[in-house]
């Protein structure tokens, strides 16, 4: 034999020689064996509120234990989170945090879920597992906040434990995955079907990036992907862009952009359409579907108000699609 | 002679057109030789360049706590004989 492996993770599916080291950075093939480099190995730990992630329609108010490793398997010219995803474990200083850890950590703080988040917890796959069969021993919640560039195998595996997930859908059009992302469009599309047929809470971002994909078109085209496949339940959350990384020569979204892409995908049939890293007079509330009444108010990721029951507008009784975690009124 | 001059110039046009120096970037300042062997080797010139490491310095970050060599899962040996 070689020595050589293919990881067969995601979509790249890089093989290796003995000694390389994927796209993603953080593993190695070791003398004809894939190791992970970054197990247990957080370089971002943080309590934040759901809100955050951003999941809307998913326990609100709770705060989540968040984690994340260096590393990606995606190469985003625009990334907010460059300076971790873009990293080699080696330029980082990781703190040391084996599941069990995380796990004693979440339920020290109170936390009602564990995250696996700010990079990609795709690459670091064994831990995002791991974490996630003790958190859901321990009675935590799991969220995935992912660009879900993942083979449809390990995500099988992952799944079952994954109560919620955040899914970026940068564009419905490959070119863009390829020229500006480093990746494609397909297993995307892929991933977020099948978060959504396991049973999953899923939501949706689309971080709009000035003059790349803010046309109508584009987002006419993403807006109606979500309807159809994912369904007019699933909330969509158009997020601003700031200038980043390999991306400084663009200005930050402007609001009205936003705004105009909420408009747009409400038009076209979804439920649930929300603007992200904005100060909006009504994009971060949650309405109910039927009657139009305001249900979630939110003092940025603060919920102020709710007026669920029992998963049901509180006005009207009609249903509202999440997952919620009371019922009583804040 | 003339035909293959004329279809490694036009590869090596492609490979121009194709590398924005986006990707580029990341391996350094390549020449044309290396872009076309790229090409060649590597159909995905949008992504990350696969990386060779330094053994010696990975073993001693793990040694210092700050990498792990974790079995990961979700990978196949490849055996040279069925490529």
């Amino acid at each position: 034999m070689s020595g050589r492996v293919q990881c067969v993770l995601c979509p790249h599916l890089c093989e290796l020689a003995p000694g390389e080291r994927g796209r993603c950075t953080v593993r190695l093939n070791r003398d004809g064996e894939l190791v992970s480099l970054v197990y247990g190995r957080p370089v971002a730990v943080h309590v934040d509120p759901v809100e955050k992630k951003p999941l809307f329609h998913f326990m609100p108010g709770i705060d989540v234990f968040s984690i994340a490793t260096a590393g990606c398997n995606l190469r985003c010219d625009f990334c907010q989170n460059w300076e971790i995803s873009q990293a080699t474990p080696e330029e980082v200083s990781p703190y040391h945090m084996p599941p069990e850890a995380v796990v004693e950590s979440a339920v020290e703080y109170s936390c009602g879920a564990v995250a696996y988040t700010y990079t990609e917890p795709i690459v670091y796959f064994e831990y995002t597992r791991d974490c996630a069969r003790l958190a859901r021993e321990a009675g935590l919640a799991n969220i995935l906040v992912t660009a879900g560039y993942i083979n449809p195998g390990p995500l099988a595996e992952l799944a079952p434990y994954i109560d919620a997930a955040n899914v970026d859908l940068k564009s419905m059009s490959d070119s863009y995955y390829r020229n500006t992302c480093g990746g494609t469009l397909q297993p995307v599309l892929n991933t977020i079907t099948a978060l959504k047929d396991s049973g999953t809470w899923v939501e949706v971002t689309n971080l709009v990036v000035p003059t790349m994909n803010d046309s109508d078109d584009d987002i006419d085209a993403l807006a109606s992907w979500v309807l159809n496949n994912a369904g007019a339940e699933t909330p969509l959350h158009f997020s601003r862009f700031f200038p980043m990384y390999r991306m400084t020569d663009l200005p930050p979204t402007p609001v009205d952009t936003l705004k105009r892409a909420r408009e747009r995908a409400l038009e076209i049939g979804l439920h649930h359409v929300y603007v992200g890293n904005a100060v909006t007079s009504d994009g971060m509330m949650t309405v109910c579907p039927r009657c139009g009444r305001p249900l979630i108010e939110r003092h940025g990721y603060m919920v102020t108000s709710k007026r669920i029951r029992n998963g049901c507008c509180d006005y009207c009784s009609a249903p509202v699609a999440g997952v919620w975690n009371g019922t009583e009124d804040l | 002679m003339k035909i293959c001059i004329t279809a490694l110039m036009m590869l090596m046009s492609f490979s121009l057109w194709v590398n924005d120096g986006k990707s580029q970037s990341e391996e350094g300042d390549e020449g044309f030789l290396s872009g076309f062997i790229d090409l060649v080797e590597e159909n995905r010139p949008w992504a990350k360049p696969i990386h060779r490491v330094d053994m010696d310095r990975m073993r001693e970050l793990k040694e210092m706590g700050l990498l792990t060599f974790h079995q990961a899962s979700w990978f196949v040996e490849v055996d040279p004989d069925e490529r």
